[in-house]
């Protein structure tokens, strides 16, 4: 009974299988054993081929570019190859065969060689017309040219190589309908990362490393906004367009001010005397740290790694430029290296930040109560009438 | 609007007709489409689909146009009505509920038939007891297909 279902209902049923359950109706019947061939999804993991010869073997078949079927969604997991195959040649194929199969979801999830060679994303992807989400982990893209995607609205690049900075901007800027955009930085990437967009609404930003960059940074210009989680210990220089009230922060950032820290240490090991800062560096930075206060100065819910104490060292003066602040969310959660930046906050200062007056209704402390800081901070919000809810 | 413009007649294969509120009845594409077009009167024919199944279909339908909109609680009590909904559906009665969430084109009703199926039919065994599939392979020709598709086959 079900058999007689026309073909595009049976595949519907077999999508909702996992693929090698639905590979497997392939021995039903007649009927059935091409019937897998036309699944409008499939997730293909490398790792579960006996060899990559198999593999490759059973993605040449499925994206057979002749055969005209919808492929709506496709999840491939491309897994270190020790048999020889060094050149992704027989990526490129594939994908384009998706595109013009009208894809809609693409997630290329890859392990790197050992010789850090990613694979390299074809440039027929940048003019995919029904793209809605696109995940990309560890693979290179293309240099941008002309590039339009009129249905993304979710694009997550994790570890992705770019080939320059132009392609990165080129490819938000030109997905108008985007909504919901991650990047993780690859570790040695020390590029700007522009994001300008009229649509989007969730931002998360993350580079961490242990590798220092002057030209690092990132623009932010995106007036909608909703959600903005930014974790950047590599960047010296940020700028956030006005960030709207209404958004949510989430930040982790050190300005590069470590660095600074570890060359006065240096200085102070070779035995000359620790100074104050060198002025030509810090002055810079001191305004593109204000510049970028002003950027983020309207939100009214935030949340900060102490980490980024160490940026603006006085909390009650850092909360001065927050004047609609409501909830605020101080997180130090193990005892690590970022220990002596909480214990730092200064609280001698003697002018009360407005948002403690007026709007701030919730502060969250998540850090063992043992710091000293912590119990200070805490005084500190008592003495100033703020109701603390122990 | 007055009472009568609320609700719409649907009238089955075998001539059986139905009154239901049009909220329910507009869950289904194929009926918002005809109704939107004014091609039809308050009388909509659907003539693939039988009254036993057409029950079935508004029975669905009025279910999922009071909860929708609700909160958590609600969907999950929706998902378990969801699940009896389709436990006890033979193979045949699944056919014509997929036909005809298909032909009325109502989204969340395919999913959830085919799913059913899905869910009844996760070995090959299953396969050929549920559906009455006829296995019409050569030994030789099954060999095959398993050595072609051999990584589906390995566990």
């Amino acid at each position: 009974m079900i058999s007689q279902l026309p073909d595009h209902l049976i595949c519907h049923i077999l999508s909702l299988l996992s693929t090698k359950e639905a590979v497997k109706t392939s021995v039903l019947s007649t009927r059935w054993r091409q019937l897998w061939l036309w699944l409008p999804s499939l997730e293909l993991k490398s790792r579960d081929f006996s060899d990559f010869n198999n593999f490759m073997s059973f993605g040449y078949r499925f994206f057979d570019s002749n055969r005209v079927s919808c492929k709506h969604k496709l999840k491939l997991t491309i897994h270190r190859n020790e048999d020889g195959v060094k050149d992704a040649y027989y990526l490129t194929p594939w994908l384009k065969a998706a595109v013009k199969h009208k894809i809609q979801h693409l997630h290329v999830h890859s392990y790197s060689y050992a010789d850090h060679r990613f694979h390299k994303m074809p440039q027929r992807l940048y003019t995919c017309h029904t793209l809605v989400c696109l995940k990309l982990f560890q693979v290179t893209l293309d240099d941008a040219g002309f590039v339009f995607l009129p249905k993304l609205k979710t694009m997550h690049l994790e570890y992705v190589k770019f080939p320059n900075e132009a392609t990165f901007e080129t490819l938000v800027l030109c997905c108008p309908v985007l909504e919901d955009l991650k990047i993780f930085v690859a570790n040695d990437d020390g590029k700007v990362f522009r994001v300008h967009s009229l649509s989007l609404k969730r931002l998360t930003f993350e580079r961490v490393s242990s590798f220092f960059s002057d030209s690092a940074g990132v623009v932010i210009d995106a007036p909608r906004l909703c959600f903005l989680k930014i974790n950047d210990n590599v960047s010296k220089r940020f700028i956030v367009d006005s960030l709207d009230s209404n958004t949510i922060l989430d930040m982790s950032l050190v300005f590069g001010l470590e660095e600074v820290d570890k060359t006065n240490w240096d200085e102070f090991d070779d035995g000359a005397v620790l100074g104050e800062f060198d002025e030509s560096i810090v002055s810079p930075m001191r305004s593109s740290i204000s510049d970028f206060l002003s950027g983020i100065s309207r939100v009214s819910d935030m949340s900060i790694c102490a980490r980024t104490f160490k940026s603006f060292q006085w909390l009650p003066n850092f909360l001065e430029s927050f004047p609609n602040l409501k909830s605020l969310s101080l997180v130090c959660i193990a005892k690590n290296v970022y220990d002596d930046y909480i214990n730092e906050i200064n609280f001698s200062s003697s002018s009360v930040p407005e948002c403690l007056l007026s709007s701030l209704e919730f502060v969250e402390i998540i850090a063992p109560i043992y710091y000293a800081a912590v119990v200070e901070l805490i005084n500190y919000l008592l003495k100033n009438e703020f109701f603390v809810d122990i | 609007m007055s009472k009568s413009e609320k609700k719409i007649v649907l009238k089955s294969l075998d001539n059986e007709a139905f009154e239901v509120e049009k909220a329910v009845a507009l869950q289904s594409q194929t009926i918002w489409v005809m109704c939107e077009d004014k091609c039809v009167g308050n009388e909509i024919p659907l003539e693939n689909v039988t009254g036993q199944i057409l029950a079935k279909v508004i029975d669905y339908c009025k279910k999922h146009a009071v909860v929708d909109g609700d909160g958590d609680e609600s969907s999950e009590e929706l998902k378990n009505w969801d699940t009896e909904f389709t436990k006890n559906m033979d193979q045949s009665t699944l056919f014509n509920m997929i036909l005809a969430a298909n032909y009325l084109n109502i989204k969340s009703l395919l999913n959830l038939t085919c799913q059913a199926v899905a869910d009844k039919t996760k070995t090959i065994d299953e396969f050929h007891t549920f559906l009455n599939i006829e296995n019409n392979f050569t030994p030789e020709e099954e060999a095959q297909i398993c050595q072609e598709n051999l990584w589906a086959f390995d566990d």
